[in-house]
């Protein structure tokens, strides 16, 4: 134990004195999240291309519904479902799918809306005619939820809402169109002297005066707590870069490796009396340290800083001990990684390039730029091999799902795996 | 301290890298005995740094074997690890860490703590004048400075076998006369002492032995002078090299 606390003592000085190094390590990643964050933030215009699966369920079963379902069905950006593995769709199963992040958007359109709504919208022109307005007529009707999985991405979250707006609102006029006309039959096959009133009525009216959107579209996110974390692109940008940045850790650990290979320190460690798995144990520990100071510093600066930058500040939610295990494990991957790079490259210049282009790669199948829903089937299959995706999917159901342990243990394991695997080959091929 | 009991048996020793069949060590005999300053002789490629390297355990050989014949010693790997001591012909230290901080490093790995690990450090900062640099950077030394502290860096746990693969390679004059003086008080006190060097006037003040390897075989055996009486045109051991091995180049 003596000689492993002098093994973390020797990498610890080691680091400290890497001014560059050091500096890669923690001020590159925090320009990366302040820069990236503020540019996604005015970036909504790049969603539309993807089509977005909506869990969809009516039952209403009426007008308000069925306009609804053609609003968002008539676009190619959504894929409206109703059934799930050969079942149709319930409340509880559109909840849970979306709390899991299977599906990132689920709507539910409440009994009786297309009845309450035309009533809101008599009640909406009586009061027009008769200026009284009475307790009760600006409430709207609670017709149409959205459930957006809490990691949802802020622009596609708005994307979605602002369509299903537009849809409902097509909706509710048709549905005016149809009380009118109605008004209108009744007038000319009763002359009934009230409709024949409202009639003369509303050809003082201003259209803009008529009953609108009486059927509210309320937006909730089904996380796996009671903790209620609205999406937004902190909560999806911070623990993700906070990942990637860990895994840049491969170029001074290769790097460090490699000088060791280089300059014959490694082979004179070799005839000392300590296992080669106690030196890179050192490391591991060294580098653990390193990457839970990156990962502080991020959370901090997602806390204090960013909403004087005018961004939503980071909400840690209350799963404090397993942000602990997955950042743990996540770093342990991230160092395994390093450690892999470090043992196969033989130059210095060989490993940043090779390691750095890697965590890119393996950042961009994670989903750390872009939605793994949003990708192309393939991908979506191959991004199952990444690490990064591993751990983002991790941070992403602490941070925005509100998940604890019991949500992300597969993907700790896979995590802890992928380190002891790495770990094993460097100390094989070391010694 | 006697000289007649073989420490260190070599026997028979071969070694073949994988890849491209290459022989480095072809069936090396010797016996090395206590105390001895032995001197391991040989031009580029001669198979020097394979038999450190298989004499310091870094890699098995392919066939025979190396025995270290102390009391009570049991030649397993980390045995072997503990009694000796290499100082590699590179600088084989931490570039960041200071000359102190480097030689206590391999000091705490052979088990010094404390206040013998400091004493040994603190005698070795003084005996080969490193104390006003100990603060230094290796990164920042003068090549005689990193070769002292290479030296100290093997010599920290005081081992009684110390493996030395060309150790005054790039040092200057002084540096080089004081490691010579070092390296005779050790050898006075009992370590025993494998010299690799190419440079043959070296080899013929400090070694009480040396073995010429060529091809990877022992080509010649014993004391400078009589290798040197044998030889009818040689009045040096540079001269007697150059008659065993060619003047041809090597790798």
């Amino acid at each position: 134990m003596r000689k492993l606390y002098f093994n973390i003592r020797r990498e610890i000085l080691t680091l400290i004195r890497d001014k560059a190094g050091l500096s890669i390590l923690f001020l590159m990643p925090l320009l990366l999240i302040i820069v990236i964050t503020l540019t996604q933030q005015n970036a909504i215009q790049s969603v539309s291309s993807a089509t977005i699966e909506l869990l969809f369920i009516d039952h209403d079963q009426s007008t308000m519904g069925e306009l609804v379902r053609k609003g968002l069905s008539g676009s190619d950006e959504f894929n409206l479902i109703t059934q799930y593995k050969s079942k149709p769709l319930t409340d509880s199963m559109v909840k849970a799918l979306v709390a899991r992040g299977k599906f990132r958007v689920g709507i539910i359109i409440s009994e009786n809306t297309t009845e309450e709504a035309k009533q809101k919208i008599i009640s909406g022109l009586q009061t027009l005619i008769e200026g009284d307005e009475k307790e009760g007529d600006t409430a709207k009707v609670h017709g149409i939820r959205v459930l957006f999985d809490p990691a949802i991405r802020d622009i596609v979250r708005i994307s979605i809402l602002n369509a299903v707006k537009m849809a409902t609102t097509g909706a509710e006029s048709s549905l005016m169109t149809n009380v009118l006309f109605s008004r209108l039959s009744e007038v000319i096959e009763t002359k009934d002297s009230v409709s024949l009133m409202i009639l003369n009525a509303l050809q003082d009216v201003d259209v803009d005066e008529l009953p609108q959107q009486v059927v509210e579209v309320g937006e909730s996110y089904p996380g796996s707590s009671n903790v209620i974390i609205k999406p937004n692109i902190t909560q999806n940008n911070v623990p993700a870069f906070s990942l990637f940045a860990m895994f840049f850790i491969v170029i001074p650990l290769a790097g460090s490796l490699i000088a060791e290979k280089n300059e014959g320190t490694y082979d004179r460690i070799r005839t000392l009396p300590v296992s080669y798995l106690n030196i890179l144990t050192g490391k591991t520990v060294a580098y653990l340290m390193v990457c839970f100071l990156q990962f502080l510093l991020m959370v901090l600066v997602g806390i204090f800083v960013f909403p004087y930058l005018g961004l939503p500040a980071l909400e840690t939610g209350n799963h404090y001990f397993a942000i602990f295990v997955a950042t743990l494990v996540s770093a342990l991957s991230a160092i395994g990684f390093g450690l892999l790079v470090g043992t196969y490259s033989t130059t210095h210049n060989q490993a940043a390039m090779f390691g750095a282009i890697l965590v890119v790669i393996m950042a961009a199948l994670g989903g750390i730029f872009m939605p793994v829903n949003m990708m192309p089937e393939n991908l979506k299959l191959i991004s199952n091999l990444s690490p990064l995706r591993w751990g983002i999917d991790s941070y992403l159901n602490l941070f925005a799902r509100g998940a604890g342990l019991v949500g992300i243990w597969k993907n700790l394991v896979l995590l802890f795996a992928f380190f002891v695997v790495s770990l094993g080959i460097a100390a094989k091929r070391f010694s | 301290m006697s000289l007649s009991r073989p420490v260190i048996s070599i026997k028979n020793l071969h070694k073949r890298y994988k890849g491209p069949s290459m022989d480095a060590l072809k069936g090396i005999n010797l016996n090395i005995t206590a105390g001895e300053f032995y001197g391991i002789l040989g031009p580029n490629a001669a198979g020097k740094t394979t038999l450190i390297s298989l004499l310091c355990g870094l890699f098995p050989p392919t066939a025979g074997t190396i025995t270290f014949n102390y009391n009570g010693f049991d030649n397993t790997p980390s045995a072997v690890k503990k009694i000796i001591g290499l100082v590699p012909q590179e600088i084989a230290l931490f570039a960041s860490l200071t000359v102190h901080e480097n030689i206590s490093y391999f000091g705490q790995m052979h088990g010094l703590f404390g206040r013998t690990l400091h004493k040994t450090v603190d005698g070795l900062l003084d005996r080969l004048q490193l104390e006003i640099h100990a603060g230094k950077k290796t990164s920042k030394c003068s090549g005689g400075i990193k070769r002292r502290t290479n030296l100290a860096a093997g010599m920290v746990h005081n081992p009684k076998v110390l493996v030395l693969d060309e150790p005054t390679v790039g040092v200057d004059a002084q540096s080089r006369n004081l490691i010579f003086e070092y390296l005779k008080e050790l050898n006075r006190d009992g370590t025993t002492i494998l010299y690799t060097t190419h440079y043959m006037n070296e080899a013929e003040e400090l070694c009480s032995a040396v073995s010429i390897i060529d091809d990877g075989l022992v080509i010649a055996t014993g004391t400078p002078e009589k290798l040197i009486r044998r030889c009818d045109d040689c009045n040096d051991l540079g001269e007697l090299f150059l008659k065993l091995t060619g003047k041809a180049l090597r790798e």
